[in-house]
């Protein structure tokens, strides 16, 4: 039993040595043939045996042998990986990780190993049946192009490689490859050939001239940025004139100065800002004195603030000012200024007139005119004679006196005018009918005035109809008496026109006054 | 090959605390991905063989010197010799040529146990990504490392093989030197095995091949 542990022990331990070995060995595809690259660097900073070989990213390779010589560092590249290096393959020394180590890149390089399974051939037939199916169109396009590209690149690809496989022995010779060559050695005839067959796998030197040119384009490009800034400087020196900016500093020196001196304590900006304080001091001063007595109740302002009653007073005026002001505002004042033609009594008649209208359907009607019929004036006149007196009444008529107009009157429903009062120096009661469109009733009046004179005469009428052809402007007609005149005859008729207007500067001036 | 019990017991726990330690120092850095190469370097160079060695050494060196001196004070060793049988061939040679040879196994064995210990102990515990601690530990482990591990898990083998049976044959007396010996067989192995550690280590590759001059 001892003897089976021991033995299983053994067993297990050897397959263990053999898996670390196996794991440990690290070498991508071990299992291939090497295919041995040689790459000189200048700098191989951070490389070692079995630092990785990629290309894009995979693993295809480790770093076998490191040797120095005077002017460069040859690496010896194993590559494993079903990959083949190009002639237009370029090394790349890339960092890795932070301990400084870094590894090589090869790109481009060809794969050489089994191509992944295709998808299933796509069957034009069925997508002609199916014209919906516009993706599986656009698909078969696709590959179908892409299949015709990667025709033609590997032709041309091969051609390439004729040219340099002629050069370059195969990696993957069976047969140990004639000799080591590196690129660009013409190849000659195989008896000239050096008889070199003791290694068997070939060996080719990748110029590793990208770094360098790495470097080259990078100091190109140091050298572009330095002549642009070296240009961008020199226009700015074109740009800013030192004479200018000279200038503009002595102007900003002396402004700064002058603002310095008016700013010192000596300067005039702190006296006129003395007097100002002074000034307000003095406000401040008056304004506290006028504060005291406005505090102790003196002055109209103080009283407003401390008498209640005061207060209260002002108030109520001010209220009964406002009604006032109001009632102003609803006032109408009608100016009527006119003028008739009497042929009966062989004058005219002028009146001006001012309505009064308190409110919209009353109103005061004053005015003063000029009448042909005159003012009636009666005179005694007492004579005696012999012992016998005789009294005679005369009456006379002054045509050049002024007549006064006195009426009030008041509207019924828009269209019904009544008043009373003293019309052109007689005694006279109006009635007026409105027969005007209804807001402008006035347009179309038909009037009659019943009036007394002082003649000793009855009562008289007067009949007129005033007419508005336009706004303010009005034509009348009418019968100045029913009666004929005693003195020849004649009915007395008359024609008249005039204005009237709403003033309201008399309006503004009654109320300011 | 029983010792194997023991050397896993004390790989576990090795590897455990390896893998502790080396996360906090290497947390300082920002390097814990490096738990795995450090691991297994360190392991592979230094650990494995070294206390592998001393646990084989209490375990199995201190039993073969027990053996062969209570041998020796039983006078049979005595007998041998009086039979014509060489007692060095008889009693030391297949233990000298079974720590030789099974030393280097079990070194690995220990290796192992005390990776993958330290394995869960970085990962599970403080919370390396596994990915990581493996594709460190193979890319810093090397065949060098393997070679240090087997070379000098064979000398560690042998010499403590060698100083058990040499302890054992050396005890004279009673009962006691039974005790004294194999209190010897242990100190001495374990001081041999460490000064030959390091004369081993400086003699070996470090694993940098030389430059060739073209």
């Amino acid at each position: 039993m001892t003897r089976l542990k021991v033995g299983i022990f053994t067993l297990a331990g050897i397959g263990l040595l053999v898996l670390v070995s196996v794991l440990i060995n690290n070498r991508p595809y071990w299992w291939r043939p090497c295919q041995f690259v040689k790459i000189n660097v200048e700098d191989a900073t951070g490389l070692k045996t079995k630092s990785p070989i990629r290309s894009l990213g995979i693993e295809i390779g480790f770093l076998r042998s490191v040797n120095l010589s005077e002017t460069h560092v040859s690496l010896g590249i194993c590559i494993t990986a079903p990959v083949e290096v190009l002639p237009t393959t370029r090394a790349y020394l890339r960092p890795e990780g932070f301990l400084g180590d870094k590894f090589v890149e090869l790109k481009p390089v060809r794969y050489t190993g089994p191509k992944p399974s295709e998808p299933e051939e796509f069957d034009n037939a069925k997508n002609a049946e199916s014209k919906n199916d516009t993706k599986s169109t656009i698909k078969s396009a696709v590959k179908s192009a892409t299949k015709s590209e990667i025709k033609s690149q590997i032709k041309s690809k091969l051609k390439g490689l004729q040219s340099f496989l002629a050069i370059i022995p195969s990696a993957y010779a069976e047969e140990p490859s004639p000799s080591a060559r590196s690129v660009g050695e013409p190849i000659g005839s195989p008896t000239s050939l050096p008889k070199q067959r003791t290694r068997k796998r070939a060996e080719r030197e990748i110029p590793v001239g990208e770094e360098v040119q790495d470097i080259e384009h990078l100091v190109n490009r140091v050298d572009d940025l330095v002549n642009q800034v070296s240009g961008l400087a020199n226009n700015l020196k074109t740009a800013i004139n030192p004479e200018d900016l000279k200038k503009t500093m002595r102007q900003l020196n002396s402004t700064l100065e002058n603002a310095s001196r008016t700013l010192a304590p000596e300067g005039g900006l702190t006296q006129t800002a003395q007097r100002t304080l002074a000034k307000l001091e003095d406000s401040i001063e008056q304004l506290r004195s006028q504060m005291t007595r406005v505090n102790k109740g003196e002055g109209s302002v103080g009283r407003l603030l401390n008498d209640p009653e005061y207060a209260e007073l002002i108030h109520q005026a001010l209220l009964n000012l406002n009604r006032l002001l109001n009632k102003l505002n609803n006032f109408r004042f009608v100016v009527d200024l006119g003028g008739a033609l009497l042929p009966a009594y062989n004058g005219g008649r002028g009146w001006f007139q001012l309505g009064v209208w308190p409110r919209k359907d009353r109103y005061y009607l004053i005015g003063i005119s000029m009448d042909p019929r005159g003012r009636i004036s009666t005179t005694q006149v007492t004579t005696t004679a012999g012992g016998l007196s005789q009294t005679t009444e005369v009456q006379t008529v002054d045509q050049t006196s002024i007549l006064l107009t006195g009426m009030l009157g008041k509207v019924y429903y828009d269209r019904y005018d009544l008043s009373i009062g003293f019309l052109y120096g007689d005694g006279a009661a109006s009635a007026a009918i409105r027969l005007g469109p209804t807001g402008f009733e006035e347009q179309l009046t038909f009037r009659s005035d019943v009036y007394f004179r002082t003649s000793g005469s009855s009562l008289d009428s007067r009949l007129s109809l005033t007419f508005f052809p336009i706004q303010n402007l009005y034509l009348r007609a009418g019968l100045e008496s029913l009666r004929k005149l005693p003195v020849n005859n004649r009915y007395a008729y008359f024609l008249s026109a005039g204005i009237t207007f709403d003033d309201d500067d008399i309006k503004f001036l009654l109320s300011l006054k | 090959m029983n010792s194997l019990g023991i050397n896993v017991a004390a790989a576990t726990f090795l590897g455990a605390v390896l893998g502790y330690q080396l996360y906090v120092s290497l947390h300082r850095f920002g390097a814990e991905a490096l738990i795995g190469g450090t691991v297994g370097v360190s392991l592979f160079r230094e650990l494995g063989p070294v206390i592998a060695g001393i646990m084989v050494t209490g375990r199995a060196g201190a039993a073969m010197a027990a053996e062969i001196s209570s041998m020796r004070i039983s006078e049979q060793i005595d007998a041998l010799e009086i039979m014509a049988v060489d007692p060095i061939e008889y009693l030391v040679f297949p233990r000298v040529a079974a720590g030789l040879l099974m030393m280097p196994i079990l070194a690995l064995f220990f290796t192992m146990v005390a990776s993958v210990s330290a394995y869960f102990i970085s990962t599970g515990v403080m919370g390396l990504q596994a990915t990581v601690f493996w594709t460190q530990y193979f890319k810093f482990v090397t065949l060098t490392d393997m070679l240090h591990l087997f070379v000098k898990s064979a000398a560690f083998g042998l010499l403590l093989t060698w100083v058990g049976c040499f302890c054992g044959f050396r005890a004279y007396g009673g009962a006691r030197a039974v005790g004294q010996a194999t209190r010897n067989t242990v100190v001495a192995t374990s001081l041999v095995i460490l000064s030959s550690d390091y004369f081993i280590t400086s003699l070996l590759p470090y694993g940098f091949r030389t430059l060739k001059i073209m």
